[in-house]
C-alpha cells in the first residue's frame, strides 16, 4: 500500500485505460494518504490537460 | 507576443508572419523526423504545412498561439502520414530506450526526498506563453528517442495505445512502461526547467 512507485504506474495508466475496480481503490487509498503522490497526480492530470488543450488549439483555427 | 487580428492583410505584419514562419521551422521538423525517421519526407511533409499555413494566414485570427496553430496543421499531415503507412518502422526496444527513473524512488519505493513533486504556481498561466512550449518541447526530446516517439504518438497526435503498438509492433503492456516513464521523467523535467525556474515564468 506504500509504494510510491507503483502509484505513479497506476496515476499513469488511468490516462491510457480505465483501471480495474481493485486498482481503482488500491490507488485512491494511496492518494488519500500520500500528499506526495497527490500532487504527482494532479501534476500528470494538467501534463496529460495541456496537451488535450495543444491539439484543440491547433485544430480550432 | 500579440497577434493582431486583421492585420495579416496589412505588408509588413505578412513579413512578420513569414519570419515567425520560418522560426517556427525547425521545432517542426524535429518533431516529424522523430516521427518518420526520413529526413527527406519529413522535409516536405513540414514544408506542406509551412505552405498550408501561409496560404491560410487570413483564418489565424489569433485566437490559438500561433505556434499551436501551426503545430496542428502538421499534426493532421503527419496523422494522415503515419496512418497512410499502416505501419511505421518498427521499434526494437532495449534498455536505453527506457528512459531511468529509478533515481526518483528510494530502496522502499516512496518517494526519494529530493525528487518529491514540488507545488507548481498557477500552472494554468504556462500554457498561454509560447516559451513554455518551447521549454516542453525540449523535455520531450530529452527522451530516449522511441520513447519520445510514443509519448508524442499518445499525447501530441492523440492516437490510442493500441494503434500506437499495432504501428510500432510493440505490446500494449510495452507502451504503458514507456508512457509512465515519459511522464515522470517530463513532470520532473518542466518543475526543475519552468515551475521551480523564476526567471522563465
Amino acid at each position: 500500500m506504500m509504494s510510491c512507485r507503483h502509484s505513479t504506474e497506476l496515476m499513469s495508466q488511468k490516462i491510457d485505460r480505465p483501471l480495474t475496480l481493485k486498482e481503482r481503490l488500491w490507488l485512491k487509498g494511496h492518494l488519500l494518504m500520500c500528499f506526495r503522490c497527490r500532487r504527482c497526480d494532479q501534476q500528470l492530470d494538467f501534463i496529460h490537460q495541456a496537451c488535450q488543450k495543444r491539439k484543440e488549439g491547433g485544430d480550432a483555427s | 507576443m500579440q497577434w493582431g487580428v486583421a492585420a495579416v492583410t496589412d505588408r509588413q505584419d505578412s513579413e512578420s508572419y513569414e519570419k515567425r514562419l520560418e522560426a517556427v521551422r525547425p521545432r517542426l521538423l524535429a518533431f516529424a523526423r522523430l516521427q518518420l525517421g526520413d529526413q527527406h519526407t519529413a522535409e516536405d511533409l513540414v514544408q506542406d504545412a509551412l505552405l498550408a499555413a501561409y496560404e491560410s494566414l487570413d483564418r489565424f485570427r489569433g485566437q490559438a498561439k500561433f505556434e499551436t496553430w501551426v503545430f496542428g496543421i502538421l499534426r493532421h499531415k503527419l496523422l494522415d502520414e503515419i496512418r497512410s503507412r499502416k505501419r511505421l518502422q518498427p521499434i526494437s526496444l532495449n534498455q536505453d530506450d527506457y528512459p531511468d527513473i529509478e533515481h526518483f524512488f528510494a530502496a522502499n519505493e516512496m518517494w526519494e526526498r529530493a525528487e518529491i513533486p514540488q507545488p507548481w504556481h498557477e500552472p494554468e498561466q504556462a500554457l498561454e506563453k509560447d516559451h513554455f512550449w518551447q521549454v516542453f518541447d525540449i523535455c520531450v526530446f530529452h527522451l530516449p528517442t522511441n520513447t519520445a516517439r510514443v509519448f508524442t504518438l499518445r499525447e501530441l497526435l492523440g492516437m490510442d495505445t493500441d494503434e500506437i503498438c499495432d504501428s510500432l509492433g510493440i505490446s500494449e503492456q510495452n507502451c504503458w512502461v514507456i508512457l509512465h516513464r515519459a511522464r515522470l521523467k517530463l513532470r520532473a523535467c518542466l518543475e526543475k526547467s519552468w515551475f521551480l525556474n523564476e526567471e522563465a515564468s
